[in-house]
């Protein structure tokens, strides 16, 4: 468990400084006008231009900056935008609306994905099963950019039962973008319970539960569940970080104050040092959610507890 | 087939879509591979996907989207790049079926041009994401050691990164130094391509470590068989069935990251062609005339769809088990 | 069709535990597979039956069907009866029959890391019945838990109740199985190829322990099994099956003396002895039968080294009582007995 547990410790390290190392090497390597780059289109005054240099080191080696940037992150500074807002100000607005936003959607994942799994797998083969399976390999198909302008036109303007955009987020507002937003989620927590579930009904530790007498929701609800948990789980964890990062979308089309649609902002602004902020953010999210994930994971299999 | 290629396959299935932020890092799958039968699946495979009518929809939606990419002006007349200011928001009428956008295209037109766009990076990204899971996958299975070390370390790294989150950065830098339509086109194919193909590599690397220790593939080995020779013939082939599905799935899910980043601005921009780019200019307006928007959606989402059902079938037509 | 009647035309409730002209069929997409084809047969408080086959014969399907843990669909039981204390178990109720499984039938399965939950600790799955079917408290079923561990000799029971399957060597996962299907006292053990997936030595103690167990707690045991060897020791019947049906059986004894089946033979030929230095080892040629189209007549006809045409072509044999509760089902059951055939 020890070794494990150092193990994916220093592999996330590893991952920590590659991933920041390129996303702020491809924000501010290199390559034409620094300035310019960090600016974008817009129109750098020579006051601008000298502010920016001295703010952002720009005499300095790249790999002296780089080495400041992570510095930053590990202290928990972000930066400053171009307009010279404090970016970990932003983040912590945004950052709890995007989480409620994802929790919803994970709840979604769980009640509707997991429970349909399950009975998909019980029935097998079954009606029940046959058009869950085709449903939701259709919303597999239905990309976020198509799903989130789609459920606006039809649940907020066509039958008006949701408000059109969420804004700040109470939780009635969230609960139309949170849906889209785990959509796939709960197709592909759907297909991995039902196959994780339906390879454990095959199991020989099954047949040994029903030898011993033992009821069949007991059987089901404990023996074959305990075990088809594992896989859904350690799903779910990195879903809940994949889903911060993929609210750009939703909360973009819903108008949720949340950190993707402060991303997106930063994109059109072309405020690249907030861009390269949030990115840092998200991607660090990420990566504590993997972990996490994967010590739940020794959690929850004994097998690789006493590695 | 193994338990790891149908998890693997639907978290594929997953990442299709979303614009895709990655896929569960799972550690050390539980359960063990199964040893492939060595009788010819792949002929059983084709039976069994004859009679699947799922196939054959999936497969007419890929080659009418193929077509169209090749021969746009085959099923419409108009020219999507004409767009006067009079005809803004005009209703369907003969000319025009789908009617006019906000700027006065004709939306029909505008979603059949981008069909070109979305299957040449689609299938860019696809190819290169191929290429580089098939090489990287097959030598650190087959070498191991310190290059396997290597590899997994590297497919760690690009796992850390979720694809849209990176695909914005990269695409922001294309877009601050300035490039064409084809210089877009080229980054949105390199930086999916090359962040797409871990999981090919993933299942490659298994297959290839699976085949290994089977005793054809030893007895091939003894009888002096060169690591070209046993790769080739031995090891391939077994590869070769989840590789397929998984390389189509992702093919969609290019398609759809392509249009996600175009939509949130970064990706192809005007004067471009792009699915993406309609749904975004026609999303503001949808109040008052949601044809526009509805239209790039149904080719994007039919598009992706079949080479998600394609990937899904042939999945099932190689693994009897699943069903 | 003749069936082998073990015992048949006795009232029930003679034996603790008779199957009686059971027949199992299994309906997949390719066919029926007719895998049971008129199986009887009996076991006594205390007393081991050794069901010997090779793999299809039937012989854990027998046993899956007593226990009441075939899957139906796909299995299909179109007639037999199985009594238990004079009861038909097909003929009960679920909750009855649940009853009764795993607390008066209890069975153990071949491959302990497969058949033992892998997320469970040991302790909390030998004690599960005891806490959910009886009143007993989660502490009382501990403690028999770590007792049980202690009656199949688990060294250390105390500080490894709270272990995993996969921290245990094969021999000692078996021995948590036992422990496990021991649980609620059981009057009937069904052991199915309990020492297979264990090394020789590991398979022996395994055999001893079962033995020992069987005899200190008055249970009827059923061991099934493919190895002629581990038998001759522990059984007190056998029962030779093949393509589903029963075709030879007797006490241990007078089958290792002088078998009345030509396929009986077979299998003793087949086992290395020490005895029988620098001959070759005799093999049983041919496959075993496909069950979706078995053959006509004698199912062992396409491999018997004695086939006499037509009669073992065209007659499916009778099972001849031979006496001492003795039968064979072969035409010349009474040669082979008799050393005049071959």
């Amino acid at each position: 468990m020890f070794r494990y547990l150092v193990r994916r410790f220093l592999q996330m390290i590893l991952v920590f400084i590659a991933t920041t190392f390129i996303v702020y090497a491809l924000m501010y390597a290199t390559g034409g006008d620094p300035i310019q780059a960090l600016a974008g289109e817009r129109p750098v005054s020579p006051t601008q231009r000298a502010q920016l240099v001295k703010e952002y080191g720009l005499d300095q080696p790249f790999w002296k900056r780089y080495l400041d940037y992570l510095n930053d992150l590990l202290h928990g500074d972000f930066g400053q935008t171009l307009t010279g807002r404090s970016i970990n100000d932003i983040i912590a607005e945004s950052l709890p609306t995007t989480a409620k936003l994802a929790v919803i959607a994970i709840l979604t994942t769980i009640l509707v994905g997991v429970t349909a799994g399950i009975i998909a797998a019980i029935r097998r083969g079954g009606i029940f099963d046959n058009s869950t399976l085709i449903l939701t390999l259709i919303i597999i198909g239905v990309p976020t950019v198509v799903l989130a302008p789609v459920a606006q036109l039809v649940f907020t303007i066509k039958l008006p039962w949701f408000p059109t955009t969420a804004g700040e987020g109470n939780l009635y507002a969230l609960l139309l973008p949170g849906i889209v937003l785990g959509a796939l989620s709960v197709a592909t927590a759907m297909r991995l319970t039902r196959t994780s579930f339906s390879e454990n009904q095959r199991s020989d530790y099954v047949r040994t539960a029903r030898s011993k007498g033992l009821p069949t929701r007991r059987v089901v609800g404990v023996h074959i569940l305990r075990n088809s948990l594992i896989p859904i789980v350690t799903f779910l964890g990195i879903e809940l970080g994949a889903l911060m990062a993929g609210a750009i979308v939703t909360e973009g089309v819903f108008n949720i104050n949340g950190v993707g649609f402060q991303l997106a902002r930063a994109l059109r602004t072309e405020d690249t040092p907030l861009v390269v902020g949030i990115v840092s953010v998200l991607v660090i999210i990420f990566l504590v959610a993997s972990l996490v994930v994967d010590l739940l994971y020794a959690v929850l299999d004994p097998r690789i507890r006493y590695e | 087939m193994s338990s790891d290629f149908e998890t693997v396959a639907a978290t594929e299935l997953h990442t299709a879509t979303r614009g895709p932020q990655g896929e569960p890092n799972a550690p050390g799958q539980p359960h063990t591979m199964e040893t492939q039968k060595p009788r010819s699946a792949g002929a059983d495979a084709w039976r069994e996907l004859r009679r699947k009518p799922l196939f054959w929809i999936g497969v007419a939606i890929a080659a009418v989207v193929v077509v169209m990419a090749a021969f746009p002006s085959l099923f419409t007349s108009a020219d999507p790049t004409v767009c006067p200011l009079s005809r803004r928001m005009g209703g369907p009428s003969g000319e025009a079926i789908f009617g006019y956008d906000v700027q006065g295209c004709d939306v029909f037109a505008k979603a059949v041009y981008g069909t070109k766009n979305s299957v040449m990076i689609g299938g860019g990204a696809a190819l290169l994401a191929g290429v580089v899971g098939m090489l990287l996958g097959l030598t650190a299975g087959f070498f191991g050691s310190w290059w396997d070390g290597i590899v997994s370390r590297i497919i760690d790294i690009v796992l850390g990164l979720p694809l849209l989150l990176a695909g914005i950065v990269f695409m922001k830098r294309v877009s601050n130094a300035g490039g064409g339509e084809t210089a877009r086109i080229v980054a949105l194919i390199a930086i999916l391509g090359l962040l797409g193909w871990t999981t090919a590599a993933r299942v490659i690397r298994a297959s290839v470590i699976t085949a290994k220790q089977q005793d054809y593939v030893q007895a091939a080995r003894m009888l002096g068989a060169g690591n070209g020779r046993i790769m080739w013939r031995h090891i391939l082939p077994n590869a070769i069935a989840p590789f397929t599905v998984i390389i189509t799935m992702a093919l969609g899910a290019f398609i759809a990251a392509e249009a996600t980043l175009s939509f949130l601005g970064v990706g192809l921009v005007p004067p471009s062609q792009s699915w993406g780019l309609a749904i975004s200019e026609a999303n503001p307006y949808k109040r008052e005339d949601f044809v526009p928007l509805l239209v790039p959606s149904a080719f994007l989402a039919l598009t992706v769809l079949a080479f998600i059902i394609l990937g899904d079938t042939i999945r099932e037509a190689f693994d009897p088990k699943l069903r | 069709m003749t069936n082998l009647q073990v015992g048949g035309d006795q009232p029930a409730g003679q034996h603790l535990l008779e199957v009686r002209d059971l027949f199992v069929e299994f309906h997949t997409r390719d066919g029926v597979a007719k895998v049971i084809n008129g199986v009887s047969y009996h076991l006594d408080a205390g007393e081991t039956l050794a069901v010997l086959g090779e793999s299809g014969s039937g012989k854990s399907v027998t046993a899956q069907a007593i226990m009441g843990i075939l899957d139906m669909p796909p299995a299909k039981i179109p007639k037999g009866q199985i009594f238990y204390n004079g009861d038909d178990l097909l003929k009960m109720a679920e909750n009855r029959r649940r009853d009764i499984r795993g607390k008066d039938i209890s069975m153990i399965f071949q491959d302990a890391l497969s058949a033992l939950n892998p997320v469970f600790s040991v302790g909390w799955q030998i004690s599960e019945t005891l806490r959910t079917r009886t009143e007993m408290s989660k502490d009382a079923a501990m403690k028999r838990a770590i007792e049980l561990m202690d009656l199949v000799k688990i060294p250390g029971a105390k500080t490894r109740v709270k272990d995993y399957p996969h921290q245990f060597s094969g021999g000692m996962r078996q021995r948590v199985m036992i422990a496990m299907s021991l649980a609620m006292d059981p009057k009937v053990l069904i052991a199915d190829e309990p020492t297979t997936a264990l090394d020789v030595t590991v398979q022996a103690q395994i055999m001893d322990l079962l033995a020992d167990l069987r005899r200190d707690l008055n249970m009827g045991m059923i061991l099934i099994t493919h190895d002629l060897g581990v038998v001759a020791d522990v059984a007190d019947r056998i029962a030779v099956m093949y393509a589903g049906r029963i075709i030879e059986h007797a006490d241990v004894h007078s089958i290792y003396k002088q078998p009345a089946h030509p396929y009986t033979r077979g299998l003793l030929d087949s086992i290395p002895r020490l005895d029988h230095k620098g001959t070759e080892l005799a093999t049983i040629k041919g496959l075993p039968p496909n069950l979706m189209r078995l053959p006509t007549g004698c199912k062992y006809h396409p491999r018997c080294p004695y086939v006499q045409k037509p009669i073992c072509v065209d007659e499916e044999p009778r099972s001849l009582n031979l006496g001492n509760g003795r039968t064979s089902a072969c035409h010349f059951a009474k040669e082979m007995l008799d050393g005049n055939l071959g």
